[in-house]
């Protein structure tokens, strides 16, 4: 059986599916047990869902020419 | 290039920024090729530059209500005010693994630390912000 605090610090990848199949079945049964675990899991779930991972990246704002001219900023600065 | 630059936005939430940071990324890689022993993957090497540069970024500029007018979003405002006062490493960890999406081996090999810091870390960031933060659920901003 998984220990609590091991427990706990698993609910951020059980939240974001980054578990194994063991892991969510031992962290999902501690979890029917430990009112605790199911407080914290709560409020992870609250903060993720208000500051949520960016389903974008930020470099995608920029185009394909403003990487290639950005490289070569970079290649005379370093020369 | 355009992860460094992702890794770099992430802390300073400006694209002026990360592009500066990212220009000093590669500098330094550049003039410390030498020093890099291959005792971790290049990525995570480039990776610990860009979050040691950009932490020193952060400490250089800090935030000031200048920046803030410009986050058009209030919520966004709040976010990344709570965000930066959490302490260096929580704030590290949550911005790498979290914002950034990095997986835990990779942001403890670009921290020095173990896998069980960084989930610690993490978990204490994200339980600091949620309770700064509550009065937005509460207050429906």
């Amino acid at each position: 059986m998984i220990r609590h605090a091991d427990a706990k610090l698993m609910l951020y990848d059980l939240l974001q599916n980054e578990l194994t199949p063991l892991q969510r079945s031992e962290v999902e049964a501690h979890l029917v047990v430990c009112k605790e675990c199911g407080a914290e899991l709560q409020s992870l779930r609250e903060i993720i869902t208000l500051v949520p991972r960016p389903d974008t990246d930020a470099s995608d704002g920029r185009s394909e020419q403003y990487w290639n001219l950005f490289a070569s900023k970079v290649e005379q600065e370093v020369r | 290039m355009k992860q460094t630059y992702n890794v770099a936005f992430g802390f300073v939430r400006d694209h002026d920024r990360a592009e500066e940071i990212t220009q000093e990324v590669f500098v330094k890689v550049y003039t410390s090729l030498s020093s890099f022993r291959g005792e971790s993957e290049f990525s995570t090497w480039l990776y610990r530059i860009t979050t040691n540069l950009a932490l020193n970024h952060l400490k250089r500029h800090k935030l000031n209500e200048e920046r803030s007018v410009i986050i058009a979003d209030a919520t966004d405002v709040h976010i990344e005010r709570v965000l930066h006062e959490l302490p260096t490493l929580q704030r590290a960890v949550v911005i790498l693994r979290h914002i950034d999406g990095l997986s835990t081996k990779q942001v403890s090999g670009i921290l020095k630390c173990s896998e069980g810091t960084v989930k610690t870390h993490l978990f204490r960031g994200l339980k600091k912000m949620r309770s700064k933060l509550a009065f937005l659920q509460e207050g429906g901003i």
